[in-house]
Order: C-alpha cells, then structure tokens, then sequence
C-alpha cells in the first residue's frame, strides 16, 4: 500500500448555508489527518472572518460548549498584525478571513491529530490564507485543541452569523499514513 | 454493458474512488485510474523536481490539473548574503512582474521577531535573506492557481539561519483571476542575484 496522503472526502460548500458538516471521516484508519480549505467565500459583499470549526463527537453530536482552546495570530498585509487567543471558547477559530467571490476567498490546510483515541484531546494546527476589500492579503496561524478526552468523528465549518452565509467553497479530507 | 470491462457479472456496477467492485485486468485498472474511479493511494503526487547551481531563475511550469499544490526548497544557497527569493506567477504563459502581489510574513527569531508586508509589490517573498553556505529550506501550499474564477494564493513556512537560527511563515496573494500556468523563483527584488537549490513540486490529489 502507497503512503502519505490518502484521499477520505470532499464536500462542496453550498451557498447560503452558514454550516457544513464533515462527518465520519476520522476512523481508526488514521492518528493524523489533513484537512484542506479552497475557494471559500461568503454569497454576499460581507468583508469579513468565518468563525471556524467545530467538532463532532463519537453520537454524531456538533461539540458547542466551551471546550476548546487556541491561539491565533493574524497576518495582514495592509496593517499590524493581531494575535487572539482564547483558553474557553465554542470553535476553534482558524483565520479564515473572506468576502464575496469577486473580492476574495479564504482557505488553507490544518492537521488533525488523535481524533479517533478517545483518551485523547483532539489537537489541530493550521496555515490559512485569504483575502476581502477590507483586509486585504490575510494569513492566518492557529495551534487550537478540544479539551475533552473522547472520539471525534468529524467536523462543522461554523459560521454563527445568519448575515454571511457561505457562497462556495470544497473541504477536502486526507489521512495521512 | 459497463463502459470497463470488469469480471465477473458487473455490468451495472458503478465504479468510484474508494468504492470498487469486481476483478480488473489490467487494462481496466489502466481505464478506471485515467479515469479517476481507480483506488490506489497516495495522493501526494511528484510533479517535478528541479536541482539548479548557480542560477538566478527556475521555473515550474508544469502545474497538472491540481488545484492544490505542494512545493518543498532545501539546500538553497545564495551568490551574495541577504539575497530575497519571491515567486512570481505565469498568467496563461506571461510572466507576472507588476506591483499586484500582497504578502504578509511573521519573522520568529532569538530575542526578537518581526512583521514583514506589501500591498503591492512585483513578488511574493518565500524565503528571504539566506547567507551564503547555510542551506535552507521550507514548504509553499499553492491555492488556486489553474482556476482562472478565483485569486491564486499561497501560504509558507521556511528556516535561515546567520548567528542563529530563523524561521519565517505568513501568505501571499495575486489577487487577479486568472489562469496561472506556472511560477518563477527568483530574486523578491530586482537585484537578480544568483543560487542555488532542490525544489519539488507535487500535486495534491482529490476526487468530485
């Protein structure tokens, strides 16, 4: 059997839906998983952030307590570059910095680690990169982890804004053996 | 009966990545792969590596049909200190060499770090201020580029070193859609300055 990235999934973000379930794509199969966001963007002229993602538990439950933490910076191109972080929130916040398609779009690729070992904490890193009329050029860099030892069977692309649903965009899944 | 010609009884039998039914000859391995409907693993895919001496451009203009791809650079080495590498974009075969390109970089270093940005400038830095004989490296993700509906993107990470040693990350942006065919490495500035370096470029992958 061929190593290193193995293809799992892809989803097609539809517009108008400011959530995307990925769902049943950590397995035993893996401890490592790179995720890949391309050509995201909102359906309307909002410059803005996604808010990021959530887990889904072993039930098939989205996890929305405040059990994940993460630390965020920023890269503007345009001004200072700001560093976020928080130690008891309802997402991990990726970065993912968007607007309509004719101004921008966002994406990148993050690893997820020990989703599948329930005695784990699920830990992701990630690399972002986007762009909107009023950032500009944005990259992102986020260290994040769900705080609850248990199997994580997928995610949720979160966007808790009804204003700025989704205009488009492919989530792409890989284990990574 | 089925476009590929599976035994026994599969007429009817759709075939997809991750989901094949059947015993396959080879031809029908050869079909269903140049179709995409053939599990074999591995999507990282080789496109091209490239070992240049003493140049002061390489280009890669072989991009395949991915939509994302992978660039590793390592024992890169420059003719003169404080030579900035960038990459410029082909735009359907015409080098890009505008002030259009937007970046943004974190320096992480010993003692003290920094912000690194532009808004418009003729390139996108990757690997910036490699002294001479230190052989550094670093990884690019490229987004986009043969879409011609979206901006091409691409983010990166990458180590120097001088008196000790530096890492570097952050994104680059041509916000232009248009359909890249490929990219140069060269100097981030108009200084021309030759090098040194391995480069892989892979393709990463995916199925509808």
């Amino acid at each position: 059997m061929a190593t290193n990235l193995q293809f799992i999934n892809k989803t097609e973000v539809t517009s108008g839906v400011t959530t995307v379930n990925v769902d049943n794509v950590f397995t035993d199969q893996y401890d490592v998983y790179m995720v890949q966001i391309t050509g995201l963007h909102q359906n309307s002229n909002v410059a803005n952030d996604v808010e990021g993602i959530r887990l889904i538990d072993n039930s098939g439950s989205v996890v929305t307590g405040s059990e994940y933490a993460w630390a965020l910076l920023i890269l503007y191109s345009g001004t200072t570059f700001s560093e976020q972080k928080s130690t008891s929130d309802t997402r991990l916040r990726l970065g993912l910095l968007t607007d309509q398609l004719s101004d921008g779009q966002t994406g990148g690729t993050f690893y997820v680690y020990n989703p599948n070992d329930s005695s784990s904490y699920t830990f992701i890193n990630s690399k972002t990169f986007g762009m909107n009329t009023s950032d500009n050029n944005a990259g992102g860099k986020m260290i994040g982890v769900h705080k609850t030892a248990e199997t994580i069977r997928g995610f949720q692309l979160y966007e808790s804004n009804a204003g700025r649903p989704f205009g488009g965009g492919q989530i792409t899944v890989y284990g990574v053996k | 009966m089925s476009e590929f010609g599976y035994i026994p009884d599969s007429a009817n039998i759709e075939q997809s990545f991750g989901n094949n039914k059947g015993i396959f000859t080879p031809k029908d391995i050869y079909d269903l792969t140049r179709a995409d409907k053939y599990t074999n693993y591995g999507q990282l895919e080789l496109i091209e590596t490239q070992t240049v001496s003493t140049v002061n451009t390489v280009n890669f203009t072989n991009l395949g049909d991915y939509n994302v791809h992978f660039l590793t650079v390592n024992n890169l080495q420059v003719a003169v200190t404080n030579t900035r590498l960038g990459v410029r974009f082909y735009e359907s075969g015409v080098l890009e060499t505008a002030g259009v390109y937007q970046w943004a970089y974190q320096q992480c270093l010993q003692g003290s770090g920094g912000e690194f940005k532009a808004t418009s400038h003729s390139s996108i830095p990757i690997q910036i201020e490699q002294p001479i004989n230190f052989g550094g490296g670093g990884y690019n993700y490229f987004y986009n580029l043969i879409d011609n509906t979206k901006f091409s993107f691409l983010t990166n990470q990458h180590n120097r070193i001088s008196n000790a040693m530096i890492g570097e990350f952050g994104s680059g942006v041509m916000p232009q859609t248009s359909e890249v065919t490929g990219f140069q490495i060269g100097s981030y500035d108009s200084s021309n300055e030759n090098f040194s370096l391995t480069a892989s470029l892979y393709g990463i992958k995916e199925y509808s």
